[in-house]
């Protein structure tokens, strides 16, 4: 690693080359990127005013700041040397510094800057687009204000295990910061504000120490059980020269591996699962990669074993024959649940009824394998970690890290006795799985003609028969199991999961963060909208646009927050009140919201709403037409309650 | 569950009728009282489900869907004589039975799925 002096009389090219050596191996645009990406200057003859600027005294500023190398190109040095691609932001003076570095300094690429105009929105973009290419993003928000806004997007991450370096610009030194509302909008604990919800934060007070706890943050992150953190940027350290002899270097980054199951545990789960007579495999976050599609099916395979995909990520092929449903689990014997969030809730059934109705799903006996790495950080304010579920093995593991090991380990265990049993199980998931397949065409028609309200099996139906052969990638609302049960997901990229918290405004920008994230493959971005979610900060529709980002978002428009309305109706019925009322504070209705004049006003291309069946077809033809030109378009469709 | 139904049906002392008679109910009216009291909020316009199951075509008997309708088992609200009158209950009835039987999907786009 090498250090580099640095003061007023810095070598520029030496320092740069020094950050350059010791940075991480991904290649790192330095000092002449901003030059080398500026436009070319255009043919006007300069003013006498800016000719005597360009020759008069003096050459620089009036403010010592130009006196040397500002501290926040340095910070863009280290960003840049982790190959972060994007920083999304919402523009903040505390963050005025780095900014200016990101633009002018580091040339606006790798990282390239991005618009949003809601933190909420800008940090949901960072969930969607991790998800869709492994890639964490950068968000850069005011210390005090701007997290307050992004707030709830960290926690929707913070429960999906997403990594996002969140950077917040704060002012410390009450005595120098400006008066009014920059010192307002500072803080002694900027962070504080989302502690209970990021794995790691720091407060850098110099360059040397935020260049490690920058790199400390990505490994941090990056490392399962991913979460996000946090680092609060001051304002001076960013604004201010380099200071004289500092000797700055950046760590190298190199990745932490994930933690792999325990041997012996390991063999006992698979002991289990060799010896079970009906398994069952539950995966929730499993595929961190593409690598874990095929491992977690060839253990299923191994096994004859059913898996059940709850879908927080890819996980498995859903045109496996072993793809089954919740109901395999009442007739396991051995349940292994994979990166489980709620492992009670899985293997229990709860009513939300008057009494407060709780069973149990498995039969008695029934074996509990957990693989995950939940068991290996919580924190304790927000109950994201549900209840305990207790079980007879419990790994603290990745699971995807660990499925090669109990894969051979199963392979070992299986008596030779069991075998045939083992195979004749896989004739019967066969079977099983043709006729789950055709109850899926056959639900799809229930309300197949609908008008006015358009059923979840249509709108799932017309946008498979409109896809189905194109590269496309699937995010939003899956419409009550329609499109997952009608549509063929067999490619890690083509499901994003949910928001994990449940917070809502999250699926419109991590549909945009997601298309961005499949922009260069040249893939078909479909986004099934929720409407009220999509009101929370639409103008996330204006960043899509603004960034050239093709996506096709389809409005699932059923003009309510229509699941309030359930719960609404049911305590109303339990009190004998009836549901008279249920619109009150839930309908989004009076007047029907224009989503398509909405999206156009913001440059996207809209259309709808649709409401008779048979135009629905039509309609997604046209739009996938012109996302494939280029263009975020939305159509708007009213649908049926769900 | 079909024993429960059946105990539920007679323990709240309702009317048992046939599935013809529902039939001779007013399946329009039906259809408004369906919407009117947010039936259609879980289980969708035509009661082919969303949040809550689909219960329509080939909804269940009365006496079942009737005993269901007053003492739910599972997350249904309850909807008591308070809030529905039998009368209601019969015309919502004669709605589902009213409801056609399901395409095929191979008549749709579906075919080639």
């Amino acid at each position: 690693m090498s250090k580099v002096k640095t003061g007023t009389g810095v070598d520029r090219r030496k320092f740069l080359a020094g950050v350059a050596v010791a940075g991480a191996a991904s290649a790192v645009p330095l000092a002449n990127s901003a030059k080398a990406a500026a436009p070319a200057p255009n043919a006007a003859r300069p003013t006498a005013a800016v000719q005597a600027a360009e020759n008069g005294i003096p050459q620089a500023g009036p403010y010592s700041y130009n006196s040397g190398k500002p501290g926040s190109d340095f910070m863009v040095d280290v960003v840049k040397s982790l190959g972060i691609e994007y920083v999304v932001t919402n523009p903040a003076s505390s963050c005025r510094g780095i900014h200016e570095s990101f633009i002018n300094y580091g040339g606006n690429t790798a990282p390239t800057m991005l618009t949003c105009m809601h933190e909420e929105s800008g940090t949901a973009m960072a969930h969607g687009y991790y998800k869709a290419t492994g890639k964490p993003m950068l968000c850069l928000f005011h210390g005090t204000v701007g997290l307050q806004h992004a707030t709830m997007a960290i926690y929707n991450a913070w429960c999906d295990r997403v990594p996002i370096i969140v950077m917040v610009g704060n002012h410390g030194d009450a005595a120098s910061r400006r008066p009014g509302v920059p010192t307002a909008h500072s803080a002694i604990d900027p962070i504080g504000l989302i502690r209970d919800f990021t794995k790691w934060d720091d407060q850098p007070w110099s360059l040397q120490h935020f260049a490690e706890s920058t790199v400390r943050a990505y490994k941090i992150t990056m490392t399962p059980p991913m979460e996000p953190v946090a680092l609060s940027l001051d304002g001076h350290i960013q604004e201010h020269s380099i200071p004289e002899g500092s000797e700055l270097f950046i760590p190298k980054y190199t990745p932490t591996s994930p933690p792999q199951g325990d041997t012996g545990a390991v063999r006992e789960a698979a002991r289990l699962l060799a010896n079970a007579d009906n398994p069952v495999i539950v995966a929730d976050r499993v595929a961190r990669t593409a690598e874990g599609i095929p491992l977690l099916v060839e253990l299923a395979e191994t096994l004859n074993a059913t898996v059940i995909n709850q879908y927080g990520r890819m996980n498995f092929p859903n045109n496996h024959y072993l793809s089954g449903g919740g109901g395999a689990i009442t007739r396991a014997d051995v349940v292994m649940g994979l990166e489980l969030t709620d492992f009670f809730g899985t293997i229990n059934r709860f009513s939300d009824s008057y009494n407060f109705q709780l069973a149990s799903r498995v039969r008695p006996g029934t074996k509990l394998i957990s693989i995950g790495v939940g068991d290996l950080y919580t924190r304790a304010n927000y109950q994201d970690f549900q209840r305990l579920q207790p079980v007879d093995v419990s790994i603290g593991a990745d699971a995807q890290a660990t499925l090669r090991a109990l894969i051979e380990a199963v392979k070992e265990e299986i008596p030779a006795e069991r075998r045939a049993m083992i195979a004749a199980r896989g004739d019967t998931a066969r079977q099983a799985f043709v006729t789950a397949r055709e109850n899926a065409r056959r639900t799809a028609m229930l309300g197949w003609n609908s008008t006015g309200r358009i059923s979840s099996g249509r709108m799932a139906a017309e946008i498979w028969m409109q896809i189905k052969n194109e590269d496309w990638a699937f995010s939003g609302d899956t419409l009550d199991g329609a499109v997952t049960s009608l549509w063929t997901f067999d490619k890690h990229y083509q499901h994003n999961g949910g928001s994990g918290g449940a917070g809502v405004g999250y699926g419109l920008p991590a549909a945009v963060g997601a298309a961005l994230g499949h922009r260069e493959t040249g893939r078909l971005p479909i986004n099934v909208q929720n409407d009220g979610d999509s009101m929370f900060a639409p103008g996330v529709h204006w960043t899509a646009a603004y960034h050239n980002i093709p996506m096709f978002s389809i409005m699932n428009n059923n003009r309510a927050y229509h699941r309030e309305i359930m719960h609404v109706q049911t305590v109303g019925n339990w009190r004998d009140r009836g549901i008279a009322n249920f619109h009150i504070g839930n309908e989004i209705t009076k007047p029907n919201i224009q989503y398509a004049q909405l999206a156009q006003s913001l440059g996207v291309a809209g259309a709808g709403p649709i409401t008779d069946p048979n135009d629905l077809g039509p309609a997604i033809a046209r739009g996938i037409q012109a996302v494939k030109a280029g263009e975020p378009y939305l159509l708007d469709v009213v649908t049926q309650p769900h | 569950m079909k024993r429960f139904l059946t105990a539920a049906a007679a323990a709240t002392g309702f009317v048992v009728l046939t599935a013809s008679a529902a039939l001779a109910q007013d399946a329009q009216r039906g259809n408004e009282l369906f919407q009117e009291n947010g039936c259609w909020t879980c289980h969708a316009t035509e009661g082919q489900g969303g949040r809550g199951p689909n219960i329509a075509p080939g909804p269940l008997p009365y006496a079942a869907f009737a005993a269901y309708v007053r003492m739910p088992a599972l997350e249904m609200p309850p909807y008591s004589l308070v809030l529905l009158s039998d009368a209601d209950l019969l015309d919502i009835h004669a709605y589902l039975v009213s409801i056609p039987e399901l395409m095929d999907p191979d008549d749709t786009i579906l075919a080639d799925h």
